[in-house]
């Protein structure tokens, strides 16, 4: 048997050594990711957001915060598409926090037309001019209703029940948010700001549903049709809440125009809004939000808002004493 | 002796091996730890993007910039390793956090595939600087996009504090290792050195072989073989000896007793 002796010699280690670090360092660099390059001291100087000029293709609706606004575009972004559809435009949606400044936007003509709560249009038209075009009708009648809700396993049963309590109102020119406790308070010879405990203002009937189900406060006024329709779509919001008082009729939440909108455009949206029901992807629209069809709105329909002002002496803006909520 | 013995050799490949080890498992630790740094970031980054994003929706929607712009700056002060945030709504920014102007190519550096998921992309400055991009649609895309970036200067920090660590550590084993290969060394290759200059001896005549025999390790059996091999040689050279010493006495009274016949002989 013939054995080789050789001895190591030290090249050999040296490139034993080297292989053992390309072999370990290679298995964490398999991956190598795509970068982009970008020069951050190449900066301009950024035009103030919504300063784009307008196109004439272009139609600017506003929806009033009635409901929260990512509710306001689940629940109206159909309806808007299939206006823009039937006008031969594009619909731009803007949105705002509160009805003032909803009207606001109506009064500078900054939008054309409005998705308004009943108060707000009262209030726009004195201020503003602005013009009916349509109303819903719900359940056969183009009147609703505010509901005073209070928790469900809340003992009040009455209004005078709420008397020091926390309450909550939806915003300083809401119909059923504000002016409709002020109406029920006026009867028993009472104030808001004098009658309940504290105020908060929540911005949106489904803030104020939420409020009164989580027991943040104690009651609320909200739009009967909006505590219904999310009674129907989502009652988990509705569950916690009891009506305990609803209110006389006012005229439904109106879809208005500003006083500068060309004759035709009126009349072309009119047309669309009033032929939904006749239509077939209309229908189906309609059958979703809910609502018969929409009618011709008349002023006097309204005018049951403006007794309540005329007789509660309302100012429409945020009282003194009155705490703000932002929910 | 040098680079040629065995106890040089054997240290220099006990250092080598601990060197080239340490380095490459530092590499590949702080390759792995620097890569779940960056995954933890990422993760934390897409958290905090949906949850401004979804925060962000109805000041966006209601075109309450003022409110975007302080939750946006309320965001930077509470979280160090952010980098930046935007929000971009019809190609318009509508609030960033940038002290002066916007950086114009980072607008068009990032955007989202679908309406539901966010879109991850690294971005590297001219200057080097890497940063963790998130893209996330801003209720379903319907009020724009929120734009996150976080920096990777902290992380790679942390990666070469690690390095620094592992550096250290390694050294220290590196010393350990070298104190212990000494003395293992010293006892692989005394015997050796020992059995060495024994086999020389040998070479030299002397047929003394003396070792301590102790174990039962192949330089024992080694050691043991050529004591007996070296006694057995012994043996066997001094039978020659006397062999030849035997040979060279009859050789001797063979020579004397043909001496003493031809000199009868003669006579």
């Amino acid at each position: 048997m013939l054995f080789s002796i050789t001895s190591i010699k030290p090249i050999a280690i040296f490139r034993v050594s080297l292989i053992i670090i390309t072999a370990l360092s290679n298995i964490g660099c398999s991956d190598h990711e795509q970068s982009k390059v970008v020069n951050f001291s190449n900066t301009i100087t950024l035009e103030k957001p919504d300063t784009k000029q307008r196109g004439d293709k272009q139609l600017r609706v506003a929806i009033g915060a009635m409901v929260s606004p990512r509710e306001s575009i689940s629940i109206y972004q159909e309806l808007l598409d299939y206006l823009g559809e039937k006008l031969g435009k594009e619909i731009v949606l803007e949105q705002r926090k509160t009805y003032s400044e909803i009207n606001e936007l109506l009064g500078k003509s900054e939008v054309d037309f409005a998705f308004v709560c009943s108060g707000p249009y009262v209030v726009g038209k004195e201020k503003y001019g602005l013009e009916l075009l349509a109303a819903p009708e719900v359940n056969g009648s183009h009147f609703y209703n505010a509901y005073l809700i209070v928790n469900k396993d809340s003992r009040f049963n009455t209004i005078e029940d709420l008397r020091s309590k926390t309450f909550a109102l939806t915003d300083p020119d809401s119909n059923t948010g504000k002016l409709a406790p002020i109406g029920w308070l006026k009867k028993i010879g009472e104030k808001p700001e004098t009658f309940f405990g504290s105020l908060i203002y929540t911005y949106s009937h489904d803030n104020s549903i939420l409020a009164v189900s989580r027991g943040f406060v104690d009651g609320a006024s909200v739009d009967g049709l909006i505590w219904a329709y999310f009674n129907k779509t989502n009652p988990d919001l509705t569950s916690n809440t009891r009506v305990i008082l609803k209110s006389e009729n006012y005229g439904t939440p109106p879809v208005v125009a500003t006083r500068q909108m060309s004759k035709s455009m009126k009349e072309a949206i009119k047309r669309a809004l009033l032929g939904m029901r006749d239509d077939k992807r209309g229908a189906e629209i309609l059958d979703r939000l809910m609502i018969n069809r929409f009618v011709p709105a008349k002023d006097d329909w309204y005018n049951s808002i403006r007794d309540v002002i005329e007789s509660a002496g309302v100012s429409m803006e945020p009282q003194d004493g009155l705490s703000k909520s932002e929910n | 002796m040098g680079f040629r013995s065995l106890k040089t050799k054997l240290l220099l490949a006990a250092s080598l091996l601990v060197i080239s080890s340490g380095v490459a498992l530092s590499l590949l630790v702080s390759d792995q730890y620097s890569k779940s740094l960056i995954d933890s970031a990422r993760h934390q980054a897409e958290n905090l993007a949906l949850s401004l994003a979804i925060e962000s929706a109805d000041k966006v929607l209601t075109h309450d910039l003022v409110a975007l712009q302080k939750s946006l700056d309320h965001q930077m002060k509470s979280n160090r390793s952010l980098a930046y945030l935007f929000v971009v709504r019809d190609g318009q920014v509508l609030a960033h956090t940038f002290q002066k102007n916007f950086p114009q190519e980072l607008l068009d550096a990032n955007t989202v595939i679908s309406e539901d998921g966010g879109n991850e992309q690294t971005i590297v400055s001219t200057t080097g600087e890497r940063f963790i991009d998130i893209a996330r649609p801003i209720f379903q895309g319907k009020a724009g996009l929120l734009r996150l970036g976080i920096s990777e200067k902290s992380l790679e920090r942390q990666v070469d504090e690690l390095r620094m660590k592992m550096g250290l550590i390694t050294l220290f084993i590196l010393l350990t290792a070298i104190a212990g290969s000494l003395f293992l060394v010293k006892r692989i290759t005394g015997p050796l050195g020992e059995l060495a200059r024994s086999v020389e001896n040998i070479k030299q005549g002397s047929w003394d072989v003396k070792i301590r025999v102790s174990g039962r390790d192949e330089v024992t059996i080694l050691a043991k073989s050529l004591i007996n091999m070296a006694a057995r040689l012994k043996h066997y050279t001094q039978r020659l000896e006397n062999q030849k010493l035997e040979l060279e006495r009859a050789h001797n009274q063979t020579r004397i007793f043909c001496e003493i016949v031809r000199e009868l002989g003669t006579v």
